[in-house]
């Protein structure tokens, strides 16, 4: 394959899959800080050695290995002035978490369609929490209600967006909520 | 959202203060202490890392999936009078002329509460053209911000630009409709009388169960659970839950029972009592026989699958309309007493029985030393499963359930509040309960689940008075967790310290307010509906002598 051949290759595989690999980092280091680093660094090993990359191989599979090596090292590098989990935690996160392209884009759908089931005050405060990155203590201070009351609205938001998408998955994304209460 | 054991189930066997705990560090409010306790749940749980896992991708996907959906969501709950997040912050607007009426939702009576539920109606923050005001403001703004920062939201914004274009073309379903953790299937109340069915509001919450195994296809409900308008079917075993106006009903398996309004039931088979205290006479239950009006009593109805119907009067009066099968009235009767009667679908009158005692499942009982209720407050009969933030939901009830009796106090408990008098603020010290001091235990339970936006509207009152004096109320989380062990029952899940408690310093709409009568006997309380549950632990003096001595 020639070299132009593959940088379009890596350059489309890699934007392909940045967001797996960049949730895989976050997964395992849980500091988007962080995350920012070894996906920097990652990238810069993966076409180092994309040459011992075989396109029939799943790139994501492949790329993880860098990830964690890279999340290894920035453990190492910064031990004493960031907080990680614990050895074991970390191994098995990586072990466990790796990321499987197609349970994702499920696990996206799912989201899709429990957000959509939100009420709409609550997508609102989610859309107001992630889409205009509004801070909690901002959006404290403008709508008169207390940090903690919106820390926990969203905490139970997300908790049941979490429930909801685990639920879709286990049944096979085809549950109707229609006739819920 | 009322499907409770919906919502334990995937998450069951995880630890209950995960969620918390991956929330905080969603948020970034991850203290060191607590990255330990998540690292030792992580590390000993393989549900645990799953869960935590899946957390990340979902908090990474929000921001690529709410852009799209979030001005269109807008507009669609604006467009059906839905109630908003950002609706609330409007400074100046006047709560009175904005509000109309919540379609289909009762206006309540009884102590305590009709006022409160008044405020309690849909408004909305944006109108069918767009968004104003704060939240436009908010909106834009952020929105502006974000756009400038990260160039992917450029597409999704044109997305939200092409949305808003055509959002009129949208369905208009009203999205309050559906609810993300009622997930499992739900079987609404239409029957003959579902025009007077409220099938919004939860109109009764199971208080006890007892060995029972649901039908295939019925919603299984666990003790504490909401019940909205809704069909009961049980296999086998005993449920009892009370209405929201007071009756308690005790079904007995196999039956299948359609809760239809907060005083009104249909038994289609099965076996059933009946206890409806004074304030509940008008309490009906309906078979497709006879129609039995309570006008103050304990009776039971059994209906085999005929629908032939028999009906014993335990104790009191009731008044029975026969189902006439046509548009003419029945004929009216009235039992006393131990009167038995059968109807049957077909026969233009009643048939006069022996009383079979078997036909009936018992009355429910009032306990010996059961305190009394009053307004929004139900009592539990027995400890649910899980008091964890979000398990038992509902707009319309706080739970009462008994904890441990006669503790000895093995140290000094700090308590909020001792002394008789109103409280707004709540501090973990205001007082200690000392040792050899023994109490009774009870937990008050409110943990709506209603939107964020909404608890600055919706508030419920109750009151329950004991038969001894409260020494003490413990009023906030780390001191709610702290005595769990000593107080709560150790199999049932208990929320973590951040999702339970009053807000210590609320202010305005969002003032929760404790009341301790002078005689110490009484507790009223005026719970607003926040982002976690509201939880009381009431301390009375227990019953032996010698605590009262003590005292």
């Amino acid at each position: 394959m020639e070299l132009q051949d593959r940088q379009e290759l890596f350059v489309r595989l890699f934007a392909r899959y940045e967001r797996e690999l960049r949730r895989y980092a976050l997964t395992l280091l849980a500091d988007s800080v962080a995350v920012d680093d070894v996906i920097q660094e990652s990238s810069v090993a993966l076409w180092r050695k994309f040459d011992d990359y075989r396109v029939e191989d799943p790139f994501l599979a492949w790329a993880c290995k860098f990830i964690y090596f890279e999340a290894l090292k920035y453990r190492k590098k910064w031990q004493s002035q960031r907080r990680f989990f614990s050895p074991e935690t970390f191994e098995a996160l990586a072990r466990e978490a790796e990321p499987v392209a197609e349970q994702q884009e499920s696990e996206r759908l799912a989201l899709r369609d429990c957000l959509s089931l939100l009420p709409v005050a609550d997508r609102e405060l989610v859309g107001l929490r992630y889409a205009t990155e509004t801070t909690i203590a901002s959006l404290a201070k403008e709508t008169g209600q207390t940090a903690k009351s919106l820390y926990r609205a969203l905490e139970r938001i997300r908790r049941v967006l979490a429930l909801c998408v685990q639920k879709k998955l286990a049944a096979g994304g085809n549950l109707s909520w229609e006739a819920g209460t | 959202m009322s499907n409770h054991s919906s919502l334990q189930a995937p998450g069951s066997s995880l630890p209950p203060e995960l969620y918390g705990l991956m929330s905080s560090w969603a948020d970034a409010a991850l203290t060191d202490d607590e990255f330990v306790q998540l690292d030792t749940l992580l590390k000993d749980s393989a549900d645990g890392r799953q869960a935590f896992a899946r957390y990340v991708r979902m908090c990474q996907s929000l921001p690529e999936l709410i852009v799209p959906s979030f001005d269109a969501a807008i507009r669609e709950g604006a467009a059906n009078g839905e109630r908003t997040f950002l609706h609330v912050a409007e400074p100046d607007e006047s709560r009175a002329e904005s509000i109309s009426p919540r379609p289909g939702h009762e206006q309540r009576s009884g102590a305590g509460r009709g006022e409160s539920r008044d405020s309690w109606k849909p408004r909305t923050s944006f109108d069918a053209a767009g968004p104003s005001g704060l939240a436009g403001t908010l909106h834009s703004r952020h929105l502006l911000r974000r756009l400038a920062r990260q160039p992917w939201v450029v597409v999704a914004g044109l997305l939200v630009a092409v949305l808003i274009g055509v959002a009129g073309v949208f369905p208009r379903g009203n999205p309050r409709a559906v609810n993300p953790v009622s997930v499992l299937p739900f079987t609404p109340a239409i029957d003959a009388m579902a025009g007077s069915a409220d099938l919004d509001s939860h109109l009764a919450v199971v208080t006890r169960s007892d060995n029972v195994v649901w039908e295939s296809g019925s919603v299984p409900a666990e003790i504490g659970a909401a019940l909205k308008s809704q069909v009961l079917k049980l296999a086998s075993g005993t449920l009892e839950f009370a209405f929201e106006c007071g009756a308690s009903l005790r079904l007995r398996g196999p039956a299948e029972f359609t809760v239809i309004s907060k005083s009104r039931g249909k038994l289609l088979f099965g076996e059933l009592s009946a206890h409806v205290p004074e304030n509940a006479h008008g309490f009906t239950i309906d078979t497709p026989s006879v129609e039995v009006v309570d006008l103050g009593t304990e009776f039971g109805v059994s209906v085999d699958r005929a629908g032939i119907s028999d009906v014993h009067v335990f104790r009191g009066l009731v008044e029975t309309r026969m189902s006439s099968g046509n548009e003419q009235p029945g004929v009216l009767e009235r039992l006393e007493t131990d009167q038995t009667r059968r109807f049957a679908p077909d026969q233009p009158t009643s048939e006069v029985l022996k009383f079979d005692e078997s036909k009936y499942p018992a009355p429910p009982e009032r306990y010996h030393d059961e305190p009394t209720t009053q307004g929004a407050i139900c009592l539990l009969r027995e400890p649910p499963k899980s008091l964890a933030f979000g398990a038992l939901e509902s707009n319309e009830f706080i739970l009462l359930l008994e904890e441990r009796r006669d503790v000895q106090l093995p140290r000094p408990i700090p308590v909020s509040l001792s002394l008789p008098g109103r409280y707004d603020r709540f501090r973990g010290k205001d007082g200690k309960l000392r040792p050899p001091l023994h109490v009774d235990s009870y937990l008050l339970h409110f943990d709506a689940l209603t939107t964020p936006r909404n608890y600055t509207h919706l508030r419920l009152d109750g009151s329950v008075t004991f038969p001894r004096p409260i020494l003490g109320v413990i009023a906030v989380g780390p001191a709610l967790s702290a005595t769990d062990g000593l107080f709560g029952y150790a199999d049932v899940i208990q929320s973590d310290a951040r999702s339970r408690g009053l807000d210590r310093k609320a202010k305005g709409d969002n003032l929760d307010v404790v009341t301790l009568s002078e005689d110490r006997r009484t507790l009223h309380v005026s719970f607003s509906v926040g982002g976690s549950c509201d939880q009381l632990r009431i301390l009375i003096q227990a019953e032996q002598k010698r605590s009262v001595e003590e005292q």
